[in-house]
């Protein structure tokens, strides 16, 4: 009996092992540390298994934080082409990440390169004048639920005891802890996820003809044309349910923007030797409507004044032609027009008469 | 519980660590019969009405016929014992069919009758457990075995969890004793066991789970789709049929081993079958051996010229399909299954094919092949009916496929191929094996590993849809 239950023990741990060994030398490689963003791979087309074996570079001369919309509207070679070729643009736009991911991912880079962004313009999307205006402190560790595995990279283990810290129950931390220390946990359900989807796309393009969507494969962003219905249906939901949510908020004030993680992300580019620089993103015209209520326009004077009081320049984007129609999803602009917005925000951030947004 | 369950992940270590610490074999017994209650009525508590009804019934009745010599008593105690088990397996599974059977008969006489059907929920495996407690009072009957008096192993024998929903049936003579002898842990089969429960996860949750779906998309669509993908419609669902089969009652094996228990092969590579006649020694042994040695021979077996010996085939195949469903389709599975099988009783080579195809040869010769072929194109025939809603549906999907209408998404059911490629060399390898995955890997570590990386398989590859065996439902 003691045998047998010492060779189970001994085939469990070696089937574990194995497990994680493959995990760790395959899926992180290709799946895990792939959705950092801040790799920067040199195309906004599929991603290579070349690029995702790249490291980060050790110092940028533009990035771009920010959601989606930014993978989508801003190609990073056409952007350096318009500048220096040896420049080094990373788009670091991602879905579902959120901005104390965004401050953790890049003060762990810092931490490796502190020249990272010695000289560097680090452009971050603003949509609405709400985003990243949440509380650093209380915010810092949030993640979009089922997310975590986008935040996790950019975790050092300092940076882990506190997030393990903020989880409220015993299965949230056993859970955060075991997505942190093995590859295995981590990885699985995107493997699963990934090996339905496998057989599914190589049956549908096999068997229907799909239109190929105008998206750019990038950040996250669902191309199946298929699922642009659904996405289509979310947005419009999301849109409902942030006019709701408004209506249950406060105006922002001086102070909570100070404290916010939009302050903190202002305060780190700039003692580590960079400029930041908001932008905003055009947005489909069910998008804008979040931004057209009242308290949002509270909210953006506000925020304005609180831009002027800490200097930082905002690039007016409100100017650039677009239509509902060059968002094949509603969430994303296509890949026609990101070429146009890419010139655009090049010539405007270089513009000497840059005006002043409506903020 | 369903084997592939996280439930039943943390139920079976805690039942067999307690069952291991227990000293006495009466302890160990009620502890399997606890184990086995709890992992059925965790389905529905008050199927363990039934399952208690039948056992304590067969207990009583094996007990009175010990006692009783006159022939008219047993025979009365032995329609007792059918009474109450063929009248629960009747009610529960059967009622409505007769009910809307007589409907539709009498409307063929014009006659409109107008019987309510009621709204019943099938006691899963129920006709496993209600053949294998029938087994005991008829054995007890013909004098075959002496009844116990041992409540607790007989409790046992009729409910122990591995088989009791799915199989393999198991003979009091085979079973019983197992729980009246003073277990032991035995290194060895507990090992062989782990090897089975292994391979049963790997052919149900690899195969049979990831076959599903397309299985269901084609017997859902069968209407609109050409020849080859009905083809492959149904050749996947006879792998997929076979996986999940097969594959629980390995598992069901394999658990039981653990347990020092040894219970019956009910599975032996039948699609590697030469003839109809040797599928059916190879496919779902027990109760096969079963209607051969409780309806087959009373109705005279093989005796009595080759007239009376199609009809008992007949027979048994027709209440084989019942078994297996209150369908039509059922019905017809089975009346195929004779019509192919007759020939050979004409023939006189229903006997043929009694060992192991290619015994000494890696590879099948060009004969072997061509026959292992047709039989499976036969039986997979059968299953069309056995997978079909109805019996028309079988039928349409029939005639469909020989229309040789042309197929427009074959390559989307071609994606599944190599799941049915991989396991047709898997076991065409271990064939001669009690286990296909069971190779003799003299070094220690080369052998965990080798046994590591099918378990790794199986956990990447598994659909985790906890999809219930296909077998539950009879």
């Amino acid at each position: 009996m003691k045998k047998f239950l010492l060779q189970s023990f001994y085939f469990i741990i070696l089937t574990a092992s194995l497990l994680e060994l493959g995990s760790r030398l395959m899926m992180d490689k290709t799946y895990f540390y792939a959705i950092d963003p801040y790799k920067g791979p040199s195309a906004l087309t599929d991603v290579s298994i070349a690029d995702i074996y790249k490291s980060s570079p050790s110092s940028v001369d533009y990035l771009f934080i920010g959601s989606s919309r930014v993978a989508a509207g801003i190609n990073s070679d056409q952007w350096n082409s318009i500048h220096r070729e040896d420049n080094i643009t990373i788009n670091a736009g991602r879905g579902f990440f959120s901005g104390g991911s965004h401050y953790l991912a890049l003060s762990n880079l810092l931490d490796n390169y502190p020249d990272y962004l010695k000289g560097a313009k680090v452009y971050l999307e603003l949509p609405g004048g709400v985003i990243y205006a949440e509380n650093f402190d209380d915010h810092l560790y949030d993640y979009y639920p089922s997310m975590s595995h986008l935040v996790l990279p950019h975790v050092s283990f300092s940076n882990f005891r506190e997030l393990v810290a903020r989880q409220n129950t015993l299965s949230d931390k056993a859970n955060i802890t075991l997505l942190y220390f093995s590859s295995f946990y981590r990885t699985f359900p995107f493997f699963k996820e990934y090996k339905g989807r496998f057989i599914d796309r190589l049956v549908k393009s096999r068997i229907q003809t799909q239109p190929k969507s105008d998206l750019a494969n990038a950040g996250g962003i669902k191309v199946n044309s298929s699922e642009l219905s659904q996405a289509k249906e979310r947005a419009l939901r999301m849109t409902e349910d942030r006019i709701k949510y408004q209506d249950e908020q406060e105006i922002l004030t001086l102070d909570q923007l100070n404290n916010s993680i939009v302050a903190h992300l202002a305060t780190l580019i700039r003692e580590n030797g960079g400029e930041m620089i908001l932008f905003e993103m055009p947005l489909h015209s069910s998008f804008q409507k979040v931004n057209q209520t009242s308290w949002a326009r509270e909210n953006s004077k506000v925020f304005k004044s609180w831009v002027d009081q800490e200097g930082i320049r905002i690039i007016d984007t409100s100017e650039f032609d677009i239509s509902d129609d060059d968002f094949p999803d509603y969430w994303h602009m296509s890949i026609t027009k990101r070429a146009e917005f890419t010139s655009f925000m090049a010539q405007r951030d270089t513009s000497d008469h840059a005006p002043s947004p409506n903020y | 519980m369903l084997f592939n369950s996280f439930s039943f992940v943390l139920f079976l270590p805690i039942v067999f660590l307690i069952y291991w610490s227990l000293p006495t074999t009466r302890a160990r017994n009620v502890l399997i019969i606890l184990a086995s209650y709890i992992f059925y009525g965790w389905w529905d508590p008050r199927f363990l009405t039934l399952i208690i009804i039948s056992s304590l019934a067969d207990y009583g009745i094996g007990l009175l016929l010990l006692n009783q010599n006159s022939t008219n008593k047993r025979r009365i105690l032995l329609l007792c014992s059918l009474f109450v088990n063929l009248g629960l397996l009747g009610f529960f599974k059967y009622y409505n069919f007769f009910i809307d059977s007589l409907v539709e008969g009498l409307l063929l006489f014009d006659i409109e009758a107008n019987f309510k059907t009621l709204s019943i929920i099938l006691p899963v495996g129920i006709s496993f457990y209600t053949f294998q407690t029938l087994s005991y009072t008829i054995d007890v009957y013909r004098k075959k075995i002496s009844p116990t008096r041992d409540l607790f192993s007989f409790l046992a024998y009729v409910s122990f969890f591995p088989q009791l929903v799915a199989g393999p049936i198991e003979r009091a003579k085979n079973l019983l004793p197992q729980f009246q002898r003073e277990q032991k842990f035995s290194y060895a089969l507990a090992i062989s066991g782990c090897k089975l429960i292994l391979w049963g996860f790997f052919k149900k949750m690899v195969i049979a789970d990831n076959l599903s779906p397309a299985v269901e998309a084609v017997f859902s669509n069968y209407q609109t789709l050409g020849s080859a993908e009905l083809i492959l419609g149904v050749v996947f669902f006879a792998f997929q049929i076979y996986c999940d089969f097969s594959g629980y009652s390995d598992i069901a094996i394999g658990i039981a081993r653990l347990f020092n228990i040894t219970l019956s092969k009910n599975f032996n590579f039948p699609y590697f079958s030469r003839s109809i006649g040797e599928f059916w020694r190879r496919w779902h042994i027990s109760l096969n051996t079963w209607f051969r040695d409780y309806l087959y021979i009373p109705l005279g077996g093989s005796e009595g010229g080759k007239p009376k010996v199609i009809r008992n085939v007949f027979i048994v195949f027709v209440v084989s399909g019942l078994w297996h469903g209150a369908n039509l389709t059922f019905v017809f599975w089975g009346l195929l299954n004779a019509l192919f099988f007759i020939p050979s009783i004409i023939l006189g080579s229903n006997r043929k094919h009694l060992d192991t195809v290619a015994e000494n040869s890696v590879v099948a010769s060009f004969q072997e092949i061509i026959q292992m072929i047709s039989t499976f194109g036969l039986i997979a025939i059968t299953w069309i009916f056995f997978r079909s809603e109805t019996w028309s549906d079988g039928w349409q999907y029939t005639s469909r496929l020989f229309q040789f209408a042309p197929s427009a998404n074959l390559f989307g059911l071609l994606i599944y191929l190599p799941y049915v490629g991989l396991l047709v060399i898997i076991e065409w390898l271990g064939r001669h094996k009690d286990c296909a995955i069971d190779h003799k890997i003299d070094n220690l570590w080369l052998g965990r590993i080798y046994y590591a990386i099918i378990a790794i398989f199986v956990i990447l590859f598994a659909s985790y849809d906890e999809q219930a065996f296909i077998y539950f439902q009879f």
